[in-house]
């Protein structure tokens, strides 16, 4: 097995008294769809936010390779942030700029490209993900499954090795997420990238992920591939995996 | 558990709770400015950004600035041709408006209605921006947010502070000339006195501090903004902060400059 992209160790963050990690250890390998899932404010995006250097743990180890980030200062930060991508749960795109300016806004702030070849790998961008209509509209006058498609064809245009998606599917409608999925197995044949998906959609972790790592409690729970949760007997993991109200893990959102 | 101070114990709690807060805002305000100052002289440079937001502090200032202006020189002259009358000394009121809308009244009633547009905007914008996470979407692109977003926007308000400032000690000392004609002032002595008694340094003294409180009211704007909590809610807590926040700043550094200047 070749070595994990990303590699975290006993991480532990607290908010006050609430330990929210409590001592993470999770593998995140290369060029598959890594899922990460758990209860709803079980720490799932706080652990995202570290992934990313947005937040800072009490304690722990975050391996980008060889490169432990978790003591790293910003300037580190930065360089390995050249290569990541998020997508945030609600998009984060710039509304002070049209659709456009947003897909092109990583090639502009990095020089990558001038202008007309930066608006021209935009509009390439959202011709994939079916948007080239929506180039000069506002972002405001999007709905929330375009805002997604553009927010990811912004994650994209950089091309980046590590791709992270907070929650893509939570609030969209079936159809609408059914397509998310679809662009997830799209974005790994296209960009080959590392793929960390945070979520609470169940059937998608089970039909999409490569592996999946459940976090209960401020820890992983189990790790392992989508059959190996199947066959799990862990009650826990078991009550999660069919949705039921009652059980070891008291109430589901 | 331990029980709660009372009394006198408790006042005194809550004095060093607040400095402490107070403390801990004063550093961090400080390091951000100081980042957003460093951002400006480190390449790559990105002018457009700061043409963008000087034209936002001039075009949503401009004609506030011209208003209050005219009629703060205006009524001044009148206050002032009311008293000098008792004393004949009319000659004197042209220079007495002038420097008194050179040195003072320019400079802060402009800086005062910038912030209350372009102040308050600025912490709206970054508040919205921060809680939409837009900020901490140009981390994850390692864009430097303070670099991309707060250094223009203080380097505006250095610059056109100033700029609005003259515009504003202009059409004060219109409209005082106005006035004072109205009431029967001689207009050439007007302008003759001022012409005698007001030296180059009363206007740029004033300048110089326009430029002081167009750096203040943008990076407290930008702080407000930037490290706002708490949904739309805080957003507006935020902005109202931003807008109390600058004004005495803007007073009582006006009066620590005053002192030393004049
Ligand atoms: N900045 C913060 N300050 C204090 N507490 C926080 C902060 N961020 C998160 N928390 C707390 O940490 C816990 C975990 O939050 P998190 O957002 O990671 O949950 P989640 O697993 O992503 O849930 P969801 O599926 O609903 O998005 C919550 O109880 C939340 O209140
Ligand atoms: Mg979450």
């Amino acid at each position: 097995m070749t070595a994990p992209a990303i590699k975290v160790r006993n991480l532990h963050k607290n908010f006050g008294s609430a330990k929210v990690l409590d001592g993470i250890d999770v593998d995140l390998r290369p060029s598959e769809i890594n899922f990460i899932i758990g209860q709803s404010g079980g720490g799932k995006s706080v652990l995202l936010k570290h992934l990313v250097g947005l937040m800072r743990p009490d304690s722990g180890e975050i391996w980008y390779g060889d490169r432990e980030m978790a003591k790293s200062g910003e300037k580190q930060w930065a360089a390995v942030r050249r290569k990541l991508a998020l997508l945030f749960q609600d998009g984060a795109l710039f509304d002070s700029m049209t659709v456009g300016e947003n897909v092109g806004f990583p090639l502009w702030i990095h020089r990558k490209a001038g202008r007309a070849e930066i608006e021209k790998k935009a509009l390439a961008r959202l011709d994939e993900l079916d948007l080239k209509q929506a180039f000069n509209l506002r972002t405001s006058d999007l709905s929330a499954g375009e805002r997604k498609r553009v927010a990811l064809a912004r994650a994209l245009i950089l091309e980046p090795e590590t791709l992270f998606f907070d929650e893509p599917t939570t609030g969209l409608d079936p159809l609408l997420s059914e397509q998310v999925d679809e662009l997830i197995k799209l974005t790994l044949e296209h960009a080959k990238a590392t793929l960390v998906v945070v979520s609470h959609d169940i059937p998608a972790a089970l039909t999409l992920a490569d592996n999946i790592s459940m976090i209960y409690g401020g820890r992983v729970l189990l790790s392992g591939s989508p059959a190996e949760f199947r066959r799990s007997r862990d009650p826990v993991v078991r009550q999660f995996l069919t949705g039921e109200a009652e059980g070891p893990m008291g109430f589901l959102d | 558990m331990p029980s709660e101070p009372s009394g006198l114990l408790a006042l005194i709690a809550k004095i060093g709770a607040a400095t402490l807060e107070t403390l801990y805002h004063l550093g961090n305000y400080s390091i951000l400015v100081f980042k957003a100052i460093l951002g400006a002289f480190v390449p790559p440079w990105r002018l457009r950004g700061v043409f963008r937001q000087m034209e936002v502090v001039g075009a949503d200032s401009i004609f506030v600035v011209i208003l209050t202006g005219f009629f703060t020189g205006a009524v001044f002259t009148l206050q002032v041709i009311y008293g000098f009358r008792m004393f004949s000394a009319e000659s004197l009121v042209g220079p007495t408006v002038a420097l008194g809308m050179c040195r003072e009244l320019g400079p802060v009633l402009t800086a005062l209605m910038v912030t209350g547009r372009v102040g308050s905007s600025m912490a709206a914008e970054l508040g919205a921006m921060r809680v939409t996470e837009q900020i901490d979407a140009l981390t994850v692109m390692a864009a430097d947010p303070v670099k991309y977003l707060i250094s223009p926007r203080i380097i505006a308000g250095l610059i056109m502070l100033p700029l609005l400032t003259a515009v504003s000690d202009f059409t004060g000392i219109l409209g005082g000339y106005i006035i004072a004609v109205a009431k029967g002032v001689d207009p050439g002595q007007f302008i003759a006195r001022i012409q005698d008694n007001v030296v180059l340094s009363d206007i740029f003294n004033g300048l110089i501090k326009s430029g002081a409180f167009g750096v203040i009211l943008s990076s407290v704007g930008c702080y407000m903004g930037f490290y706002t909590k708490g949904g739309a809610e805080g957003v507006g807590r935020s902005t109202t902060k931003a807008v109390v926040i600058s004004y005495v700043s803007i007073l009582v550094s006006d009066f620590i400059m005053t002192a030393i200047m004049f």
